[in-house]
């Protein structure tokens, strides 16, 4: 509310305001009167200064007009002057030459025409040429066909006057017929040799160029240049009008006196209108012509007038600014003072609750402010006189509650559960509490009076009485470790807070009050804890095991040690940024997972799983863990053991255990079918012996050659399986160096040694050529193939149009060899017994069914799979193989 | 025949005709009147006793009362054929003689594994051979008894 602040009692009426019921004082006229001599003192000092500086500008102006047309003049002059005499030159010389001369000495000057036109092509200032005889009829002129030829000009002004000079002469001006544009001739003698005059040559020179140059000169718009031939009284040759040309030059001012007398010069002139102008002329230097640039004086002060009126209305405006300016002055001054007036009239009236606005920074402000004290002052004498009473009641409750907090305050001190101690300033002990006679083991009556150094350990004494007296200047302990001795000589570690006990000044320290806590405990336990802390960290660092701590929640690691890290290729701090999701290959992530919960449940105690390393190779972990809170969370602690290697080592003895199985179930197979199938001619030999000598005493012919032929087989059946055997055991051992050898070259010798065979069933063998190189004994891997095409042969059926094919096919994994028949085929469930030794499917074919198992075998050699596709009986057989070790060492051939 | 007078069916498996062809003239020999039916791997053996194919003819080939059975065989091994019939429960009622050359342990500890009735090894002698076929025509021809219902 402005100006006005409420006092506290409700019951106040808030004074009106005073705007309302206050009307202005009839002398405020004063400031008024004041203001508007102001301003009239202001205006007659603006017209002075304005009158002054317009005069003066106009003289400047006036001279800088008439100076400028002077200078335009001159130059126009000199321009004029150049551009005629640049004319004249060429057509003097043009008079001269040989060539013109020579044609009228010799009467051929009519043939000149084509001369004069390509002349004045070049001259372009110049309307047209001619040429006449001493007599003034024109003998022929630059216009082609031109019907003025033979007409005289013996009456031209120019004609005469070369005549009676021969001196070139510039004839009056007069306008062209053709686009009324003033020209004057300029006629020069041609002369011969002898000094007299043969012809006269006349050029027209049309004005138009030059009086277009001349005519733009000029500062502004209104500006004009003339050009004036001075002969007779004067006849004007250029100016923007083409009404005023060749009219003679108005009015008789002295400007064009002066110019029509070959002056130079700037005058003031009245012009035919009546009005002044500023005009400036100069002579042309040698010629009868004179240039006047003259300007309008109105145009030449036009600048100034307009600044004239702008500045009348700015003084306009400026008095209007004063004027108010000078009202709100007025106002400013008398409206505070009759707002102090209203307000110390309501005061005067009894009502010491006003208060008057004090805040103005003038002398209305202070006058304010002195009222202000006055009305304050009347009120503090009305209202101590009231309170007075009030106080003395209120005091006395105060001393009795002040009574109850001291004796509360007293149990409090004497049985608080913490240790409390007062001293004063010497350092004795006023104060001691049951606590601290506990924590003592002192009596309370033994130690007050006494120095308070008597509780320290003699070996601490000097430290602790030194943070004792820093708290005589002041200092507060907020937690100071002092150690106490007990009366039973031990020691108690305590933390202290104190504080100053103040007189009832509240500034001077009359005593320190200290409240203690028993820490002995808490730090015995910290410094167990941190051993047996270290005791885990050390353990933790040493382990050979890597480990790893995650929390169960997040699966992120917190901690790991420098064993996980070594095995894993990570920096312990990469570790504690990563999870358990980071560490293990992403394809087994799933099953890894599955472990850890059975590994959480308790169902295994150890796991086995790959571990994905930093440089993303992979090991495996024996893992197992247990469960632990640590900082406040569930985590896993989990033990690793890198188990790559063992695992490496174990497959590895898998393999070879598997291999030598392998060895060992073909090594029976061998003993048996040896024992079997080379017995079994034996007795088959060995019997019919027995039955041929029976036979032959019952002279029985037919049995006899029956069992010889029993007898024959067998033999036969032993000879050939002897032999393969001994084959057989020859391809386990390489004996022939290995070469270079093409896939055409094996199957050439394969074709050779079968052919017979071949031929003989009328097979059709189709090979389809590869360019292969194997690297390997020829014999052996030609063997192969052989077995493979015997094979096909052997089982071609009743097949009516055998076919075998031999090629090679490029697979993922390797190039592939096949033999493809179309013969008897192989049931499926045969398949896998094939490549067995000694195994015969068919007991009536001839052969001891080593063939395939010795092809397996150097299939075997050369690190080859050997496999046979069959849909089944009829439907043809295809073997397939491959042989990696074959193509993999072809390189280190010759 | 049997003590009844019937005709004991003998099926011999075995792959080497000479071996069939001995066996033949030994039983001839010993006139024990039988009849001798042979087959030359496991596979036909099999289809044989299953009545597959060709052999599905009662008259012309009857269930045997006895099998002679060689062990090493094309097609089938004589082990596997041994394993089918005494996994069968119609055919594990008929007797199995192994009659092989091998004298192998192994060989022999399998087959009875997989219930052989009995294992006998052909001998390299003449006179042997025949006193084998002898013996073993009077006791499983003239004495063993074969049950009726097969």
């Amino acid at each position: 509310m402005e100006g006005i602040v409420a006092t506290n009692k409700k019951d106040q009426i808030k004074p009106k305001r005073r705007f309302v019921n206050v009307t202005l004082p009839r002398d405020y006229s004063i400031g008024f009167r004041f203001v508007s001599f102001l301003i009239v003192a202001l205006l007659l000092c603006g017209v002075g200064v304005g009158l002054l500086v317009a005069s003066t500008s106009r003289n400047y102006l006036r001279q800088q007009s008439l100076q400028n047309n002077l200078n335009q003049a001159t130059l126009a002059a000199s321009y004029a002057s150049n551009y005629i005499a640049a004319i004249e030159a060429h057509v003097k010389v043009f008079a001269t030459r040989p060539d013109i001369v020579q044609a009228i000495l010799n009467g051929t000057a009519s043939q000149l025409q084509p001369t004069l036109t390509s002349f004045i092509q070049l001259q372009t200032s110049l309307n047209g040429v001619g040429i006449t005889n001493p007599n003034g009829i024109l003998l022929t002129n630059s216009t082609a066909g031109s019907t003025t030829i033979g007409q005289s000009y013996a009456g031209n002004d120019w004609f005469q006057e070369v005549v009676s000079t021969k001196q070139p002469y510039l004839s009056l001006p007069k306008l062209a017929q053709i686009n009324n544009i003033p020209i004057e001739t300029y006629a020069v003698p041609i002369l011969d040799d002898h000094g007299q005059i043969i012809a006269i040559l006349s050029a027209g020179i049309s004005l138009k160029e030059l009086s277009n140059a001349i005519v733009n000169i000029g500062y502004n718009t209104t500006t004009q240049a003339v050009l004036i031939d001075t002969r007779g009284s004067g006849l004007i040759i250029a100016n923007k009008n083409p009404a005023l040309l060749l009219t003679p030059v108005a009015g008789d001012n002295q400007a064009i006196n002066q110019v029509l007398a070959g002056g130079n010069g700037s005058l003031v002139t009245t012009g035919s209108n009546g009005k002044q102008d500023l005009t400036g002329f100069a002579a042309v230097t040698g010629l009868p012509w004179g240039i006047l640039v003259i300007t309008p004086s109105s145009s030449a002060y036009s600048i100034l007038n307009s600044l004239m009126q702008r500045a009348s209305i700015y003084v306009v405006l400026i008095v209007l600014l004063s004027v108010i300016l000078g009202v709100l002055l007025v106002l400013s001054v008398t409206r505070p003072l009759n707002r102090l007036i209203a307000d110390t009239k309501i005061i005067g009236s009894g009502n010491l609750d006003i208060k008057l606005e004090t805040n103005r920074k003038d002398e209305v402000g202070a006058l304010s402010r002195a009222f202000n004290d006055m009305t304050n002052n009347l009120k503090t004498i009305m209202v101590s006189r009231d309170e007075l009473a009030a106080e003395v009641s209120d005091r006395k409750q105060a001393e009795e509650k002040l009574r109850e907090t001291n004796e509360y305050l007293e149990n409090l001190f004497n049985y608080a559960n913490a240790p409390i101690i007062v001293w004063n300033n010497q350092f004795t002990i006023v104060r001691f509490n049951h606590a601290f006679e506990v924590l003592t083991g002192r009596a309370a009556g033994d130690v007050v009076g006494k120095s308070i150094d008597i509780l320290f350990p003699p070996s601490q004494k000097e430290t602790s009485m030194d943070l004792i007296r820093a708290t005589t200047t002041g200092e507060r302990w907020d937690t100071a470790e002092i150690s106490i001795l007990r009366q039973d000589g031990s020691l108690r570690t305590v933390l202290w807070n104190s504080a100053s006990v103040l007189a009832s000044d509240g500034k001077t320290r009359v005593a320190t009050i200290a409240q203690g806590q028993d820490i002995t405990v808490r730090i015995q336990s910290l410094k167990s804890l941190k051993e047996s802390e270290e005791r885990y960290r050390t353990l933790f660092e040493s382990a050979i095991d890597g480990i790893l701590i995650a929390d169960l929640a997040t699966r992120q690691f917190k901690y790991a040690n420098p064993s996980i890290c070594e095995m894993l290729g990570y920096t312990q701090e990469e570790l504690t940024r990563m999870g358990v999701m980071d560490i293990h290959p992403p394809e087994s992530i799933e099953d890894n997972l599955a472990k850890f919960g059975a590994l959480a449940r308790g169902e295994l105690k150890m796991v086995t799983v790959p571990c994905l390393r930093k440089d993303r190779t992979i090991i495996f972990a024996n893992i197992s863990a247990v469960k632990a809170i640590i900082d406040g969370k569930e985590c896993n602690i989990g033990f690793f053991d890198d188990v790559t290697e063992r695992r490496l080592v174990a497959q590895e003895r898998e393999k070879i255990a598997k291999e030598l199985a392998e060895k060992n179930t073909e090594l029976e197979r061998f003993t048996y079918t040896v024992s079997h199938d080379l017995k079994s001619p034996l007795v088959t030999v060995k019997t019919f012996l027995g039955y041929l000598k029976h036979d032959i005493a019952a002279a029985d012919p037919l049995l006899i050659e029956k069992d010889m032929l029993f007898m024959n087989s067998a033999a036969d059946k032993m000879g050939k399986l002897l032999e393969e055997l001994l084959e057989m055991s020859r391809v386990g051992r390489i004996a022939n160096l290995p070469v270079n050898v093409t896939f055409n070259e094996l199957i050439e010798d394969t074709l050779g040694n079968t052919a017979g065979r071949i031929e003989e069933k009328g097979v059709k063998v189709r090979l389809h050529k590869e360019p292969v190189t194997l690297f390997g004994d020829r014999t052996r891997l030609v063997e192969i193939w052989q077995n493979l095409v015997e094979n096909a042969v052997k089982f071609m059926g009743d097949q009516p149009a055998p076919q075998i094919d031999i090629g090679v096919e490029q697979r993922e994994n390797g190039t592939v060899f096949f033999v493809r028949d179309n013969g008897i085929g192989i049931e499926p469930k045969y398949q896998a017994k094939l490549f067995n030794l000694f195994e015969k499917l068919n007991p009536k074919m001839e052969g001891t069914g080593m063939g395939l198992a010795i092809a397996k075998r150097i299939v075997e050699l050369y690190q080859g799979k050997i496999w046979v596709e069959s849909k089944g009986l009829g439907e043809g057989t295809c073997f397939f193989f491959t042989l990696p070790g074959a193509l993999k060492d072809k390189k280190k051939g010759v | 025949m049997n003590m009844k007078g019937e005709p004991i069916v003998i099926l011999v498996v075995e792959d080497d005709p000479a071996h069939v062809e001995i066996i033949r003239r030994n039983f001839e020999a010993s006139r024990l009147a039988n009849r001798l039916i042979s087959v030359e791997d496991g596979q036909a053996a099999l289809d044989y006793l299953f009545r597959k194919g060709e052999y599905n003819n009662q008259a012309k080939y009857p269930m045997p009362n006895l099998i002679l059975l060689d062990l090493r065989l094309p097609k089938v091994d004589g082990l596997e054929v041994l394993k089918i019939i005494k996994s069968d429960q119609m055919l594990t009622k008929i007797p199995v003689v192994i009659l092989t050359t091998s004298a192998a342990e192994a060989d022999m500890v399998k087959a009875y594994e997989h219930h052989a009735n009995s294992f006998l090894v052909k001998p390299v002698d003449f006179t042997q051979f025949s006193k084998l076929m002898e013996t073993f025509g009077y006791y499983w021809v003239a004495w063993n008894q074969y049950p009726q219902d097969l």
